[in-house]
């Protein structure tokens, strides 16, 4: 409050003494309030002590304006539950339900599960030590390892491939390969998990027989726990969407996940569609989850403008403050609705189990004046279709899952290993073609291998140097430009053959053809002695680099991607004719020009009953853009070349 | 965003056959960004170009529903003189426009889940996530990934822990030397790892020139080298191999570990006069262990000591203040300070009489002689310049005394950096305080890496103090934790390992170790667990989270709306998660075995890894909010006393009490005006507060117009006008 000094009245005071004593004219200074000023920093403040003056603001706050309305105090309300009791895999109808209950993997899991012991001889000769540490007696130790030895042999390429180098020394002959033994195993277990005979390859002593039976059973049950499998072909990745698709069923409602990339299943992962099956196929398994009476809570957040005047402010967050320039309208609407809107909103938790599709049934507030008031749902404002938290649906359900929400039993807290494969996939306009480039693909051992590492030995580059001579030659013609060995093209194919039809362009992957002379054969330049190796070097890798038969004088490869993102067994030799024939088409559009990037990945998680889970799943993120790969054909250069 | 819309708005036209259009859109409204760069060589990302700009495309859609849009179109496709067939035509441009809905919808889509996401991390108070979902849109900076959408899961979570304890007190089968007596803790622990060292054979052929068929003629008889004569403890034996740097006699770049071996095989070649090669093999004897075999061995104990850090006694128990009251230990609580500092002082003590034997060298044969002694310290490619010039034969003896200037200025530098005192705070008389004990541990922890190079791996030994009853308590109860299995932790190993790369590098040390020296005890490993209970079970296993068969489920103490679903769950009950959850789960590997510690047993070892457990809860905990217009009515911010209107009042008047209350109303509200926003003089009726003021001083007077200007005359340099303070 400023202090105010305004004109004095006078007026003649003690009038009866004004004769007998000496004349005095006492003036009276008016002191006022001035209750606001040019800034509001002292109104705020208000360092006042005027009971009064706290009234009237409290007045011009409207707290004294009598409503017809009390304060919500006591809820009741019900929650109708349907469990969420079905899952299949993939998009495909044919595929067949399977149940979801407890104790069984998580979503996730199932969803994203592939081979894992085809692809890592390092963890089956870490299970196959740990069947040896398990085993007491020396002798049979010795035969189990004799009997089922881990073969793993060196890389070609130990610079790219230093794990395979390594594990190839240590593990070689030295452990015991427990995906062999496993499948010689597993043929003799009766229905309680109990062997009933040992494998005809095994020569056990008799006394050891019962005891060792014993430990490979422990052992079996710990393998199985180890690392959760998929099958090698999983009917949920779909290969030309690079994406998962599943979907789960409650009752006659059917929850389709059809592009699940990111690792975390949540709700608006689904669309909602109706079986169209008999309504008695799927009974409904229902529960109701009801509350008789608790107390709502005002909705807080930081920076919440008090309700009251006499009340401190959370000082970390200051909307009022928040800079935002004339054209911020996102900035200027958050903060309008955090300032204006916060209030009036109210919140009571109710606890729920996972994995079930939610409906509020009954809700009523009692108010402090005890008048008791149901409240249904809010119905949306107008005909825009912005929904939060609620699935969206087909039309064919008829608004049955209208106001539901979906609580999945998605795991959280997932933990995930190295990448054991990358692969970009990428646009370049300029030489109009996708491409897959390979980062890293899993070695011998199972670990990364670095692919842009291995394509430098698979790339020959040779200086020639022409003589300068007035008719010697000065330029070269080169048919193509080279390209790094882990590149594969994707090149655009028409989807249906009728011409008359739209054009629909997919993309499929091919293989990178590349020509070399024989080293026998004379060439312009000197004779590098590397080049013969690098040759023999090239036929060593039959699993991705395919020889074709053409030319006595020409050695012609073709090139193509070494993972299981992008093969269907990259253990071994292309097939590309046939009803084997590894064939992959991506749908055009999921190779956009923002690019994509493509990860297989181990991931370990802890379901809610205390079990733990070992997997490789993989995961589709946006790419870095648009590639270069300088390709081009028929160019005559002048200085550098390679064969 | 612009270009993302742009990809979106190029692909729909090409949807809908009207590519044609996109080149002039692009001329239109093109998309250029900063800093491209074009290249010869193959590039895995280029930055976006060619693209129409969708922010600007978009905007100028909205303010004339594509009016100008088409008209700008239409005009650039006559400028730049396109074929005619290029400017749509209606039903075409009635394509467009449904491509542009599309677009616009989705723009749409987009502001509003970044507008939700906005909301959404205000409430969570993650103001810098909000203004970066904000910023989006406002901003064109990077989309952001948002989280509004995801359902947080609630849990439980426990800090996981591996960690290994060297067996100090063991005895082992490896030569000794400096490293080893510097640091035998670990020493040990690497010779348990690597075996015992005459299991190494190390062969090689030695070449003799070419025959008259140019063929190699090769020694008959390979020569071997014992890594047990090769007088390297364990831990050197494993530095070296793994330690990259130029070796004179290997040449090239190498392992310091095969330039002690070609000088081992160098020793025992017969006629060296003819030799012409020396090919060292992989492989050892036949079921034997080889250089190749060392190597990858040394190489995973390697990586392994390249990742860890040394183990204290705050990574073996959970700190409690209570236990460590009166203790000021800083950083190394528990640690034996005096036994590290006699570490570093024997290490000073050698260094220091080899450097008086370099010093007091004669000539330059003795120096290098006597320099190839301090090698542990100064390795010889770091030897100064002058030293270098006399290892070549036909050097000139007169570069001596240069050499020996040069080296005694190295040592002494060395020697000085070692003796450097420890910087400590000055108490309130200005008087330096004692070091503190952690200050006392990282000076000796410093000499000893300013010796033996800072790569060495240092670990104080500590002791559990008070903490030891609780870690033998768990030390006990192995049977309970590890369910009377007791290849638990071996088996829990390779699952973890595949997501934690601290565990996977132990793992992998393991395996080689196991493949190729030993399979390891059961007493091996161990697991402890906080706070300790009775009968515990260690949190990796299922079996920790769930009741016994046969124990009902305690309605009591779950929610009223849980209840009946509890009731009717079959199986096993879950135990409350948060009720069970431990604070800390340790996995040890202690070879050796590890029954039982007493206060002041002396540890040392390695941390490999840690990270946070998560056990989600079986239910969650949803929300249902509601909009309830609840009456902003509040209670008074003051009480009014009411004095009765006259003094001998017998009792109230119920009037009275209203008028008093009407009376105060009426000030209140007074309180909210101001004299000068009522006109005509009426202001002066309001309230206020009168000051007399007589010249006379015959009443109490306050001159406030003398006072205010005096006041004024002051403080004339800060003058703040009335109104604006």
């Amino acid at each position: 409050m400023a202090i105010e000094l305004s004109k004095s009245v006078a007026y003649l005071a003690n009038a009866q003494s004004f004769t007998a004593i000496k004349p005095s004219i006492t003036g009276f200074t008016r002191l006022e309030t001035q209750p606001t000023s040019v800034s509001l920093k002292t109104g705020l403040q208000a360092p006042l002590a005027d009971p009064l003056w706290m009234l009237a603001r409290q007045w011009q706050f409207n707290e004294f304006q009598g409503e017809d309305a009390g304060s919500p105090i006591k809820l009741a309300f019900a929650v109708n539950g349907t469990a969420v009791d079905r899952f299949r895999s993939g998009h495909a109808k044919d595929q067949a339900w399977q149940s979801l209950s407890a104790g069984e993997a998580p979503l996730e899991t199932r969803v994203e599960a592939e081979p894992v012991w085809d692809t890592h001889p390092r963890l089956r000769g870490e299970a196959g030590l740990q069947l040896l540490r398990m085993l007491p007696n020396a002798g049979v130790r010795a035969n189990l390892l004799a009997s089922y030895p881990l073969t793993l042999k060196a890389p070609s390429d130990s610079a790219a491939d230093q794990a395979g180098s390594l594990w190839s020394t240590l593990f070689d002959k030295r452990t015991i390969d427990a995906q062999t033994l496993a499948a010689a195993l597993i043929p003799l277990l009766d229905g309680n998990g109990k062997l009933t005979g040992l494998p005809a390859a095994l020569a056990i002593d008799a006394a050891e027989i019962a005891a060792t039976q014993a430990t490979l059973e422990n052992w079996l049950v710990w393998l199985s726990d180890l690392v959760f499998e998929g099958a090698p072909d999983n009917p949920a990745w779909q290969g030309e969407r690079l994406e998962y698709a599943f979907a789960l069923g409650s009752a006659d409602v059917v929850l389709k996940a059809d592009e699940y990339t990111d690792g975390h299943v949540d709700w608006d992962d689904f669309h909602a569609e109706a079986t169209g099956e008999d309504a008695n196929a799927n009974p409904p398994v229902t529960q109701q989850f009801a509350v008789a009476q608790r107390h709502p809570s005002p909705v807080r957040y930081p920076g919440m403008p008090a309700e009251r005047y006499w009340e401190f402010e959370d000082g970390r967050v200051n909307f009022a403050g928040a800079e935002a320039g004339v054209t911020d309208l996102l900035r200027i609407s958050v903060t309008e609705f955090a300032l204006s809107f916060g209030n009036d909103w109210f919140v009571t938790p109710v606890r729920l189990p996972v994995g079930w599709l939610y409906k509020v049934s009954s809700f009523a507030i009692t108010d402090s004046f005890g008048i008791t008031s149901p409240i249904d749902a809010i119905k949306p404002a107008g005909d825009t279709p912005w929904t939060m938290y609620q699935m969206s649906a087909d039309a064919s359900l008829n608004g049955q899952l209208q106001h539901t929400m979906f609580l999945p039993d998605s795991l959280d807290g997932v933990q995930e290993g190295a990448v054991l494969e990358h692969t970009l996939l990428a646009r370049d306009e300029m030489a109009n073609l996708a491409w897959a480039i390979e980062k890293k693909v899993q070695g011998v051992s199972g670990e990364p291998l670095d692919r842009d590492m291995e394509a430098k030995a698979l790339a020959f580059q040779q200086q020639i140097h022409f003589d300068q001579l007035p008719d010697s030659p000065q330029l070269a013609y080169r048919l193509a430009t080279p390209v790094p060995a882990n590149w594969t093209p994707l090149l655009p194919v028409r989807k249906k053959l009728n011409l008359t039809e739209p054009l629909e362009i997919q993309l499929e992957r091919a293989g990178m053809k590349r020509f070399y002379p024989e080293a026998n054969v004379a060439m312009l330049g000197s004779v590098d002695p590397a080049y013969k190796l690098f040759l023999n070097g090239l036929d060593s890798q039959p699993n991705f680099i395919s020889r074709l038969d053409i030319d006595p004088n020409l050695r012609a490869y073709v090139f193509y991607p070494r993972g299981w993102l992008l093969r269907k067994d990259p253990n071994h030799e292309m097939v590309i004719t046939g009803p084997e024939a590894d064939r992959l088409v991506i749908e055009e559009e999921e190779v956009p020009r923002i690019g994509a990037s493509v990860k297989r990945k181990f991931q370990y998680a802890r379901s809610s009953d205390g079990k733990s889970w070992l997997w490789i799943g993989r995961s589709k993120v946006a790419g870095r853009g648009e590639a270069s790969s300088n390709l081009r054909f028929d160019v005559a250069i002048k200085t550098t070349t390679a064969r | 965003m612009a270009a993302l819309y742009g990809y979106r708005v190029e692909r729909g036209l090409r949807d809908a056959l009207l590519g044609k259009l996109i080149w002039p859109l692009r001329l239109a409204y093109p998309w250029r960004p900063a800093g491209a760069q074009a290249s010869d060589e193959p590039q895995e990302s280029v930055g976006a170009r060619d693209v129409v700009d969708g922010v600007a495309l978009l905007a100028a859609w909205e303010t004339d529903a594509g009016a100008s849009v088409r008209s700008r179109l239409n005009q650039l496709i006559i400028d730049r003189s396109m074929p005619a067939a290029t400017t749509p035509t209606n039903p075409e441009w009635g394509l467009v426009t449904q491509v542009m809905q599309t677009a616009l919808d989705l723009a749409d889509s987009v502001s509003d889940l970044l507008m939700a996401e906005g909301v959404h991390q205000i409430m969570q108070g993650n103001f810098d996530r909000a203004g970066a979902a904000m910023a989006v849109i406002d901003k064109q900076s990077l989309p952001i990934e948002p989280q509004v959408a995801k359902t947080p899961r609630g849990g439980a979570s426990y800090t996981q822990r591996m960690a290994l304890l060297c067996p100090i007190a063991a005895a082992n089968t490896w030569p000794e030397d400096r490293r080893s007596r510097a640091e035998s803790g670990l020493n040990n622990w690497l010779a348990h790892m690597m075996g015992e060292p005459a299991r190494y054979q190390f062969k090689a052929r030695v070449y003799r020139g070419e025959d008259a068929n140019q063929k190699p003629i090769i020694d008959p008889q390979p020569m071997t080298v014992n890594l047990q004569d090769m007088g390297l403890s364990a831990l050197s034996a494993v530095l070296m191999a793994t330690t990259v740097h130029t070796h004179e006699l290997s040449g090239g770049a190498d392992t310091g570990f095969r330039g002690r071996l070609v000088e081992a095989f160098t020793q025992q070649i017969l006629n060296p006069g003819d030799v012409t090669g020396l090919d060292i093999q992989q492989e050892g004897e036949i079921n034997g262990l080889g250089l190749g075999h060392f190597e990858a061995l040394a190489t995973t104990l390697r990586a392994l000591l390249d990742k860890v850090r040394p183990i204290t006694r705050k990574d073996l128990v959970v700190p409690d203040d209570t236990l460590e009251a009166g203790q000021n230990e800083g950083e190394y609580p528990g640690v034996d300070q005096l036994e590290l500092r006699s570490r570093a002082d024997a290490l000073i003590a050698d260094f220091t009489a080899i450097k008086n034997a370099v010093l007091a060298s004669a000539d330059s044969d003795d120096l290098l002689n006597n320099l190839a002694a301090l090698a542990d310290f100064i390795v010889p490619a770091t030897w100064p310049q002058q030293v270098q010039v006399l290892t070549n034969p036909a050097h000139n003896p007169e570069d001596f005394p240069a050499a020996l200037a040069a080296v005694t200025a190295t040592l002494e530098l060395k020697s000085q950096q070692l003796e450097e005192a420890i910087a400590t705070e000055l108490d309130k008389d200005g008087v330096p305080k004692p070091p503190t004990h952690g200050q006392l541990v990282q000076k000796s922890i410093d000499q000893i890496k300013q010796l033996l190079g800072k790569d060495f791996p240092v670990l104080p030994c500590f002791s559990l103090g008070a903490y030891a009853a609780d870690f033998n308590a768990s030390l006990a109860a192995q049977a309970d934790l590890t369910l009377n299995n007791p290849w638990q932790v071996s088996g829990w190993l390779p699952k973890l390992a595949r997501v934690h790369d601290g565990l996977d590098r132990f793992a992998g040390a393991l395996s080689a170790h196991e493949a190729l020296i030993d399979l390891s005890k059961q007493q091996d490993f161990k697991v402890v667990q906080y706070p300790h209970q009775d009968k515990p079970i260690w949190a990796a296993l299922p079996e920790a989270w769930r009741e016994d068969e046969a124990t009902p489920p305690d309605l009591s103490k779950v929610p009223e709306e849980l209840r009946e679903y509890l009731a009717q769950q079959p199986g096993a009950a879950y135990k409350d998660i948060n009720r069970v959850v431990p604070k800390l789960a340790l996995a040890l590997h202690t070879p050796g075995g590890l029954d039982t510690v007493a206060d002041d047993t002396l540890l040392t070892g390695l941390v490999c890894d840690e990270w946070a457990e998560f056990i989600p809860d079986r239910f969650q905990t949803a929300g249902i909010s509601f909009h309830y217009d609840a009456p902003g009515a509040r209670p008074p911010q003051s009480i009014l006393l009411a004095l009765p209107p006259t003094l001998q009042q017998q009792n109230w008047q119920f009037e009275q009490v209203l008028d008093v209350l009407h009376e105060a109303w009426d000030l209140t509200k007074l309180r909210a005006v101001r004299p000068k926003d009522l006109e005509g003089g009426i202001g002066a009726l309001l309230p206020g507060n009168y000051l007399p003021s007589n010249y006379t001083d015959k009443l109490p007077s306050v001159t406030l117009q003398k006072m205010a200007f005096a006041a004024l005359a002051k403080y004339k340099t800060s003058i703040v006008p009335l109104g604006k303070g």
